[in-house]
């Protein structure tokens, strides 16, 4: 007769039993990791299905080059360890009929390994047109041929070369900003401007509003967040200020986004927004590589321009316009110490043009 | 069937769930649409005045006020007396407008309004005198006759309606903001002085005008790029800040000689904005940005020239930080 308190038996029945029951235990998680990774997974598609939407929309925009390239440029497409690209802010209302704006900003991301530089270009710079022949501020060799002769422009004058470029208009700021929740944004100096274009959301391209940004620290929609960067009137700095203030915006939306991850969840979102309102030949895998260095690089960008009074001076141009003329051997060395031996080569003869500029084209105040 | 039972629990409802919560990211609804006060923090002898869509809030250690007023722009409130007196922001233009404790429109002392956009005035800043005689506001009502476009401080006598040019900025170099009076002394005035440097990047600093000898004192440096100061209600202490750099500010705190400041040093270092004294001195109140989408006021004290103890009085949906508070005594 066997005893209840059979010992070997009950160890033999409990061992079964336990290793029954840490089998379904490991059953049970395998299952809970499982539907976590299918989760993270579903996620994921979503995230992938945003971006092929937003890649095929927007990015790839390969840009013929229509002038005639100088020697300035070198023959390598594609650096090595070095890029430039060719950031471009720009109006895009019903003034320009063309469909080919002013280009605002411009800013010159240079990326050597790790290092990242920002060179911010004055968009009153009087510069040798892509065409060789005439003059022109900065700014409007975009409004000429669109963005190939704003990249050749960019390339004749500095002597460097631009690997891709960016570009996003009013609405895609606006909407990027208000996609992300707005930025609080620490205003360093107050903005007055009595003639800000009306030009978002208005039947009349040529209408204009005051505007007071007051100093310190401020929460702003897309648009608020547009006018303190786009602002340039009644500043004695006019676009240096205002370059100032664009290049705070970026390295506040880095510490934004930094700071509060919860912001990320928001980029299929921004994916939306920004549908239709970037242009760039940028490629997937360069952008996500952009972005993760933006992001990680605990160093912010150095940040340079053709300043006043070192680099540059206010002049006028024979027909009158306020214009930014550069110091041709100051810029120079600038341009050279930004990038490099990209540029060494070519910086003479590139920043002949604004050599030119000042002794023959232009005249001081 | 316990396969694809398994294989629709594990896999498949995971999968859609993770899509569709992704989906939901961008599709949040705003809980929340009001702004909680907590006023058990606010200290038995403050009252703060704050203002926020159009509605004029008054929080005392025994709860909140509100006074709902038919301006919707209307910013940057201070209590006067039974009344107040506010920003009225337009487009285009602001008005100083005075307001009953019901919040109706009684007068507008200043109109920035002259009907012609080319013409129009801004006036902030409102900032009364310990003896309610006198408001000193910013604006740049001035420039027909100075072409000078930048906003400059000016003092008008309530009694009289006088107004008086105290100081004015360099051409184009930005303006003045936030004039503060010393408690102690009815005729010094403080205000911030925007620039630029020679090599054309922005500072601030704050300065002190004097109006029985009219000199201009600077209490800053141009390194602490200072702005928006407070004095204690004993005017012995002031509490300011500066930045750093252009993203984080600093708060000062330093004691208040007849020369200047003195024992400046720093308090604490966050995304603040409008520093007062309570009543008592040993608090004070701040705004501090949250995440990214707005302000929430707080408290704290003082202790070892630090600030510690800080706790949330705004909870909620987060207050706009260009409006400011006041306090007061309550």
């Amino acid at each position: 007769m066997k005893k209840i308190y059979d010992i070997p038996h009950f160890e033999k029945h409990s061992n079964q039993q336990k290793k029954k029951e840490k089998s379904l235990l490991i059953r049970f998680i395998l299952c809970i990791v499982c539907a976590t990774i299918f989760f993270i997974f579903g996620y994921g598609i979503f995230f992938l299905q945003k971006l092929q939407m937003f890649i095929s929309t927007n990015t790839g925009q390969k840009v013929t080059l229509t002038h005639k390239q100088t020697t300035l440029l070198p023959s390598t497409a594609e650096p090595t360890n070095q890029s430039n690209i060719l950031l471009l802010g720009s109006d895009n209302d019903q003034k320009f009929s063309g469909g080919n704006p002013l280009t605002q900003t411009m800013m010159v991301v240079h990326i050597e390994g790790t290092k990242v530089d920002m060179f911010s270009i004055p968009r009153d710079l009087w510069v040798k047109m892509p065409d060789g022949t005439s003059y022109g501020k900065i700014d409007q060799a975009a409004e000429k041929d669109g963005i190939p002769s704003a990249i050749t422009v960019v390339e004749q004058t500095f002597g460097i070369h631009i690997d891709h470029y960016a570009w996003v208009g009013l609405y895609g700021f606006i909407k990027s900003i208000d996609t992300v929740g707005g930025i609080n944004l620490q205003v360093v100096h107050p903005v007055l401007d009595y003639s800000y274009p009306t030009d978002i959301n208005s039947s009349n391209p040529y209408g204009y509003q005051r505007l007071d940004i007051q100093p310190g620290m401020q929460h702003m929609n897309g648009e608020q967040a547009l006018q303190y960067v786009r602002s340039r009137h009644e500043d004695v700095v006019g676009d240096f200020g205002r370059t100032q203030r664009q290049r705070q915006l970026l390295l506040t939306l880095k510490e934004t986004i930094l700071g509060y991850p919860t912001a990320l969840s928001q980029i299929p979102q921004l994916f939306d927004a920004l549908n239709g309102q970037i242009k760039t030949d940028i490629t997937p895998i360069i952008a996500l590589q952009l972005g993760a260095l933006f992001l990680t690089n605990k160093t912010n960008p150095q940040q340079y321009t053709l300043s006043i009074p070192n680099y540059s001076r206010i002049g006028w141009s024979t027909d009158k316009q306020s214009i930014v003329i550069g110091n041709a051997t100051a810029s120079a060395q600038l341009i050279s110490n930004i990038f490099g031996e990209q540029a060494s080569n070519t910086t003479y003869n590139s920043l002949v043009s604004v050599q030119d500029i000042a002794s023959q084209s232009a005249q001081t105040p | 069937m316990r396969k694809i039972r398994a294989f629709i629990i594990f896999i498949l409802i995971p999968l859609i769930t993770g899509y569709l919560v992704a989906s939901a990211q961008g599709h949040k609804v705003k809980l929340s649409s009001n702004i909680n006060f907590d006023t058990n923090i606010v200290l038995q002898t403050d009252n703060i005045s704050l203002t926020e869509k159009g509605t004029i809030i008054s929080l005392t250690h025994t709860g909140t006020t509100s006074i709902p007023t038919n301006h919707s722009a209307l910013t940057e409130t201070i209590p006067v007396g039974n009344n107040f007196i506010g920003v009225d922001k337009q487009t285009n233009y602001t008005s100083l407008d005075e307001f009953s404790t019901t919040g109706k429109l009684i007068k507008t002392l200043q109109d920035g309004n002259t009907g012609n956009i080319d013409t129009m005035n801004w006036f902030t800043d409102p900032s009364i005198d310990a003896t309610q005689q006198k408001i000193a506001f910013v604006s740049d009502k001035d420039k027909e006759n100075t072409y000078v476009l930048d906003n400059a401080l000016f003092i008008e006598n309530l009694a009289t309606s006088s107004i008086q040019k105290i100081a004015a900025p360099d051409p184009h170099s930005g303006g003045i903001t936030h004039p503060i009076w010393d408690p102690a002394n009815p005729d010094i005035i403080t205000y911030d002085y925007y620039q630029y440097d020679k090599n054309y990047s922005p500072y601030s600093i704050i300065e002190k005008y004097n109006m029985q000898s009219q000199t201009t004192t600077p209490l800053t440096t141009q390194a602490q790029n200072a702005y928006q100061g407070a004095f204690s209600p004993d005017g012995k202490q002031f509490i300011f800040l500066g930045r750093n750099n252009d993203i984080t500010p600093v708060m000062y705190i330093a004691n208040v000689t007849t020369e200047g400041l003195s024992n400046i040093h720093i308090l604490a270092t966050g995304n603040f904005a409008y520093p007062e004294f309570s009543n008592t001195a040993s608090h004070i109140y701040y705004l501090q940005a949250q995440g990214n989408s707005g302000y929430d006021l707080y408290a704290a004290t003082i202790t070892n020239d630090k600030i510690s103890g800080s706790s949330p009085i705004s909870t909620g949906e987060q207050l706009e930080a260009t409006s400011g508070f006041i306090v007061s005594k309550k």
